[in-house]
């Protein structure tokens, strides 16, 4: 996520003389990326960072300004870093008992106090400003003082007015932390009323529900102008339970964002003291309960031996180990050489983070500077094996078809409606769209019609093709191609697809079987599985060129234009060579004028070869086969044949 | 006999060289040569000859068919010579109908073409996979926040399914083969519930994955540098910066110097960087998943295909490739 960060806010922890662009050259090289530097108001810049998910102790201002201590100091810089501890006296006047109880699974550390005597009213300038430069609009004293003690710890507090939660009977102040029951609500501080599953953690006080923890306070306990008395908390939730929470309701706050990242207890409980300090001085409000604690792990040591070995691996060059001593020291990671490890004790605030060696190498290697780093290749040995030959049949289909004019497309796998519902269909749980909600289980057709529509004002011929998966059992590559062009027959178009599909299958050694050629509109359409086209078996062989020329011819006949094509086909097919005189035949020109219109008729030309495998044929010998041909045609197909 | 044959192709010769145009010549080659013509009959009253007379006029007739033929070649020759001039050399040549390369398959090929010089293989993964292959196996367990980083579509049927936001669902499967060394290169289609300038629910990404021994940052930074030297130019750069994926430790963000100033600095950069994509060391969970041998470690990197093209090209924004005006692809036909 990306946050804001005043400039002059980090240096007021951590002291330097760079300009701010300097220091977001070097912070990004080095830690979490500056996007941009934005002017204020008053003249101070403002660094929006993006923070990973992994770095919870970057949110806060003081933990930036740890980061960036270190990252100077990598600069050979001096900057100069301060972060104030807070201390507390306890209050003798205990005005107020809190009764609190936790359910084990949903809290880690937890701090509250009641705090009397509030004076409700505006906040500071210096208060107010930084928080509507960091985006957070000022509300009054006490909540914006929880604000900015979120904004200076990286720690969401939170503050009830104390008599709207206590319970009505016992006069008692109960914070009782829990799990959600089914059928439970809450109505959030935004309006909102929720219905609870068992899966959130809430606040409740035997009466009422009135935090929905983590995520966002009750409207029954919130803060109001004539608040006197508050109760306030510094709490560390389960963060598994936060965020399921906040996106079961959609209820992204900052604070939910935060909590759902882990949390460091140390300095949760430095972020309360100084909390209880600011609302002190800033609401005058004395303290009046004692300060309850409750931290359910109080074993927050961690120490990881990382060899200098994987260090050298990893960096791919050696250097003193004391370098490295210097950069996680610097980091607030307390480490010592011990034979050829380190050792680094993990602060608290780099738990959640750091857990194995290849995490202390990252810390080490990023504050060194990958950007230091000199590139070289791999070394190893390149595997031996075959290649993939997949990619090559693809792309030989692509380049028949783009030689032949077609336009290679790529539409989106998702489309508006179920294409074949008795096949196997996915359908997405969270479409963006509802034109975006199924995976083409069939066809590229209707997303072809699209594209057609999209350019059939710019251009009048448009052929394309695509190659993409289709989702059914499992995924399978599917070819699609067709022509659109309303200027010409579906026939014509319909040979003109034939004819490409018919070659791409020949490239394999296959024949177009079956002519599913779609011709229900203006673009005419195939399609086939990539795997019923390709033959990964198939292979081209030498075969030895016949010397022999063979004798050419040309036969034109009549015959009935409801003849289908096939049983002229078939007709050529049952004629038997002659001797060892064989012959070929393909279809030159298919022709109706206006007389053949007229009488149901149509005309044919073909081109017929004659030859021998073994002799050069004569023109003489091939007359007794050319009549045995003009024989068939006219008693086979009543053909009129005009010439040869 | 003879001076009739000795007639006929003085005759013939004469009219070959009257001819003033190549079609006039060819009209008369046919007429020649036509089997109703007169050298057919010359030829076919041979055979009526008694044998000697046949074989010393059928000696004269060859002769003078030689003497045509050469006659009719050289005329050819001077005809052509003659009409070159004629030809207005300003007109356009026939349209060839070829269709244009599409911008992301010449960019795919490019890519594949680098990386198989460093001995990458490019091969094929579900773009509909299990949870386990796109999170759980990459050291994202349910409910971690980082997964809220890939915007993913989830499949209502079946157990788990999503549609893979990235191309790393190919490193675990990949691994569990259990063939070392790895270099492999996986182009897919991912999909991310986003759409924008920079967003398309549907995009491309091309994935290297690298397991071999003692492998270092400067490896996965040099494998970078080829590609980017190769596919933008010589003259362009690549940086690292630390940055934060669960399935590789340590994590980088790729940078590539500017095109416009080089790095120095300008409008159209950061600073002098523009961001490539996202690179690292296989996180060790992931070496485990994969049942990788402990002597072995690796890095991965998952960049936008659609991405490094609108960088190298200057495409302003990525929904153009899925808009499908052909204008806009025609603009690439010569990739």
């Amino acid at each position: 996520m990306n946050l804001l960060y005043p400039y002059s806010w980090i240096k007021e922890f951590c002291q330097t003389d760079l300009t701010s662009l300097e220091f977001s050259k070097e912070f990004s090289l080095c830690s979490s990326s500056v996007e941009k530097i934005i002017k204020a108001k008053d003249g101070d810049e403002i660094l929006e960072i993006e923070i990973t998910t992994n770095r919870q102790d970057l949110i806060g201002i003081r933990g930036l300004a740890q980061e960036a201590f270190s990252v100077l100091k990598s600069f050979k810089h001096n900057p100069i870093l301060t972060l104030p501890k807070y201390e507390l006296e306890e209050s003798s006047l205990k005005k107020h008992t809190l009764e609190t109880s936790i359910e084990n699974e949903t809290t880690l550390s937890f701090f509250a106090v009641a705090i009397d005597n509030i004076k409700i009213g505006s906040s500071d300038k210096i208060i107010a400003d930084r928080l509507e430069k960091c985006g957070i609009r000022p509300i009054n004293n006490v909540v914006d003082i929880t604000n900015y003690i979120m904004l200076e710890f990286g720690q969401p507090l939170h503050a009830f007015d104390l008599t709207k939660i206590v319970n009505k009977k016992s006069g008692a102040v109960a914070l009782n932390i829990r799990k959600s029951k089914n059928g439970e609500s809450i109505t959030t501080i935004d309006g909102k009323n929720i219905s609870l599953d068992n899966e959130s953690i809430i606040i409740e006080n035997n009466d009422a529900i009135y935090d929905l923890a983590g995520v966002m306070g009750g409207k029954n306990s919130e803060i109001d102008k004539n608040t006197k008395t508050i109760v306030l908390i510094c709490p560390i939730y389960n963060p598994t339970l936060v965020r399921k929470t906040s996106i079961k309701f959609n209820q992204r706050t900052q604070a939910s964002q935060i909590f759902e990242k882990g949390l460091d207890p140390v300095n949760s409980k430095e972020a309360f003291l100084k909390a209880i300090n600011l609302i002190k001085n800033e609401a005058g409000g004395n303290v009046s309960s004692e300060i309850y604690k409750y931290l359910k792990n109080d074993n927050l040591e961690k120490v990881i031996k990382t060899p200098v070995s994987l260090i050298y691996q990893y960096s791919g060059e050696k250097n003193d180990p004391q370098e490295y001593l210097d950069i996680l020291n610097s980091l607030g990671i307390n480490s010592t050489v011990e034979q050829s490890n380190i050792v680094s004790n993990i602060p608290s605030f780099r738990t959640n983070d750091l857990h194995i060696p290849q995490d202390i190498v990252e810390e080490i290697l990023r504050l060194k500077g990958y950007f230091r780093s000199k590139p070289e290749l791999i070394v190893g040995q390149i595997p031996i094996k075959e290649i993939e030959t997949g990619f090559k049949a693809e792309n030989k289909i692509k380049n028949i078809l783009r030689t032949n004019g077609f336009w290679e497309i790529y539409t989106y796998s998702m489309v508006a409606n179920i294409q074949d519902k008795t096949g196997r269909f996915l359908e997405l749980k969270n479409p963006l769209s509802l034109e975006k909600t199924y995976l083409r289980n069939n066809s590229f057709y209707p997303s072809h019609l699209e594209v057609i529509e999209e350019n059939k004002g710019k251009f009048s011929q448009i052929k394309i093709f695509e190659m993409a998966n289709i989702y059914q059992d499992s995924e399978k590559l599917l070819l699609g191609f067709g022509i659109y062009n309303p200027l010409i027959s579906q026939k014509e178009k319909f040979k003109i697809i034939k004819g490409v599909a018919e070659k791409i299958y020949e490239q394999f050694g296959k024949k177009l079987k079956g002519t599913e050629i779609v011709t229900d509109s203006n673009y005419v359409y195939f399609q086939d599985f990539l795997e019923n086209i390709v033959d990964k078996n198939y292979k081209v062989q030498y075969k030895e060129p016949s010397p022999y020329i063979p004798v050419k011819e040309m036969v034109s006949f009549i015959v009935s234009s409801t003849l289908p094509y096939k049983e002229i086909s078939n007709l050529f097919e049952s004629i038997k060579p002659l001797n060892d005189i064989r012959f070929s035949y393909n279809l030159v020109d298919s022709f109706q004028n206006k007389d053949n219109l007229k009488d149901n008729k149509i005309s044919y030309t073909f081109s017929i070869e004659y030859y021998c495998q073994n002799r050069q044929l004569k023109s003489e010998e091939v007359v007794s086969l050319r009549e045995n041909i003009i024989a068939s045609l006219q008693t086979g197909l009543l053909a009129t044949v005009r010439k040869l | 006999m003879l001076d009739s044959i000795e007639k006929y192709f003085n005759l013939a010769i004469l009219q070959v060289k009257n001819c003033k145009t190549p079609q006039e010549l060819n009209t008369l080659k046919l007429s020649f040569f036509s089997k109703s013509g007169q050298l057919s009959k010359i030829t076919t009253d041979l055979k009526n000859l008694d044998p000697k007379e046949k074989a010393s006029i059928g000696k004269f007739v060859n002769l003078g068919k030689e003497k045509l033929n050469q006659e009719i070649a050289s005329k050819e020759e001077t005809l052509l010579q003659e009409n070159k001039e004629q030809i207005d050399t300003s007109i356009p040549g026939n349209k060839i109908e070829i269709a244009p390369n599409h911008i992301l398959t010449s960019t795919i090929n490019e890519i594949t073409e680098i990386f198989s010089f460093l001995g990458f293989t490019r091969k094929r993964y579900p773009e509909v996979d299990t949870d386990y292959y796109a999170f759980e196996a990459l050291n994202m367990p349910a409910n971690h926040p980082a997964r809220d980083e890939w915007e993913t579509f989830f499949i209502k049927q079946g157990k788990n399914l999503v549609l893979t936001p990235h191309t790393s669902n190919c490193q675990v499967r990949e691994l569990e083969k259990g063939e070392f060394p790895v270099r492999l290169l996986n182009i897919a289609k991912c999909y991310r519930r986003q759409e924008d300038v920079s967003h398309t629910q549907m995009f491309h990404q091309f994935e290297g994955l690298v397991v071999d021994k003692d492998i270092s940052i400067k490896n996965l930074i040099g494998t970078l540098d080829f590609f980017v030297i190769n596919f933008f130019g010589k003259e362009r750069k690549t940086r690292l910066r630390p940055y934060h994926f669960q399935f590789t430790e340590p994590s980088f963000e790729v940078d590539i110097n500017c095109s416009v100033c080089l790095g120095k600095g300008c409008a159209v950069c950061k600073e002098g960087w523009l961001e490539l994509g996202g690179a690292g060391m296989l996180h060790p969970k992931v070496l485990e998943n994969g049942k990788v041998p402990s002597n072995l470690n690796g890095f991965a990197f998952g960049w936008g295909v659609e991405r490094v093209a609108m960088m190298k090209y200057n495409i302003p924004d990525c929904r153009y490739f899925y808009k499908n005006d052909l204008r806009f692809l025609q603009q690439f036909e010569n990739l």
